[in-house]
């Protein structure tokens, strides 16, 4: 019987000529043309029953799509691709200027700017890098 | 033989031509239908996988380097938009139990003969929906695309071992569900 490699690459006309008179040898020139008579047919079947128009007209569908992401401004297109990596350097600013504040304030020291504006504003930062997570994150 | 577009339309549309770029949808459009309708299995939703593939190919083609052919970089992209798809429907194929091996098979000459053409096609198109998304996958890309068992797997991610595996696999079925209608020519 005809192994999986042998039939394998015989279907898909990988063997060489020596290996090909060698499979005609052991089963038979017959077999071999069988083998490749029934995948072409099988092929041209399947060809047909894959062939079938859009229902809708795809082709404006894409068109109207296409024109919109080139209407996209700049900076749209730019979040979009790196849009998780804007939000994770957001989310590290945030925690980085919120660290200090922490520290200072549990080692009982004073700063020149209020602690509370500092971590408000550490918070919309972070608040505002995992939004941009969350919108463009999936999207690269 | 798939064919890619010409080299200079592909070089213009890396380029960020946009009339290029149509170009090329034109010259995919059908053929990443056919691929998508086989993994998604419902024409509509197919069809906006479609879309949703070229735009991702419109925003990312300038990545495309040549290392591959074109059409390969193409149907892999329609390809995962599809299994997104699915993931997104929790209908993302988990396991297969059709993996195992089966004896190495193909599809007799005389089925073709004997059996009404319309009747085959039936059957094929029937077999060929209700088959495993990634099982249709790997057929579409052979039978159709004529991509070679390497570029399937550079479409599909998959080992080689399990592409040939489920196009043996794959033809079994469609044989098996042919001598239902033709029981007598069974070996």
């Amino acid at each position: 019987m005809i192994t999986h490699d042998q039939l394998d690459r015989l279907i898909a006309g990988q063997l060489t000529p020596s290996e090909f008179d060698e499979l005609s040898r052991i089963y038979g020139s017959e077999t071999l043309r069988r083998i490749l008579d029934g995948d072409a047919k099988l092929r041209e079947s399947i060809v047909l029953v894959s062939a079938q128009p859009p229902t809708t007209n795809l082709m404006d569908r894409i068109d109207l799509s296409l024109e919109r992401e080139a209407s996209i401004p700049a900076w749209v297109t730019f979040l979009t691709r790196w849009g998780v990596l804007v939000g994770v350097v957001i989310l590290a600013v945030a925690v980085v200027s919120v660290l200090p504040v922490l520290v200072e304030s549990g080692a009982g020291g004073s700063s020149s700017v209020s602690p509370l504006l500092i971590s408000v504003g550490a918070i919309l930062l972070a608040v505002l890098g995992v939004a941009l997570y969350l919108e463009y994150g999936d999207r690269r | 033989m798939h064919t890619d577009p010409d080299h200079d339309i592909i070089e213009r549309a890396v380029g960020g031509d946009h009339a290029a770029f149509r170009t090329i949808v034109e010259a995919y459009q059908h053929k990443a239908l056919s691929l998508a309708q086989r993994i998604v299995k419902d024409r509509s939703v197919a069809e906006d996988a479609v879309q949703d593939a070229f735009i991702r190919m419109y925003r990312s083609i300038a990545s495309f380097r040549g290392d591959s052919q074109f059409s390969t970089w193409v149907y892999r992209i329609v390809y995962t938009t599809c299994l997104n798809i699915l993931r997104a429907q929790r209908r993302a194929p988990i396991l297969d139990p059709l993996d195992e091996e089966a004896p190495p098979s193909w599809v007799e000459p005389e089925i073709f003969d004997q059996l009404d053409r319309s009747m085959i096609e039936e059957v094929l198109q029937d077999e060929l929906q209700k088959m495993s998304p990634t099982y249709a996958a790997v057929m579409d890309l052979f039978y159709v695309k004529e991509c070679s068992y390497e570029e399937i797997v550079r479409v599909t991610g998959m080992p080689l071992g399990t592409v040939k595996t489920r196009l043996n696999r794959g033809r079994v079925i469609l044989r098996d569900a042919l001598f239902v209608r033709l029981p007598e020519l069974r070996p």
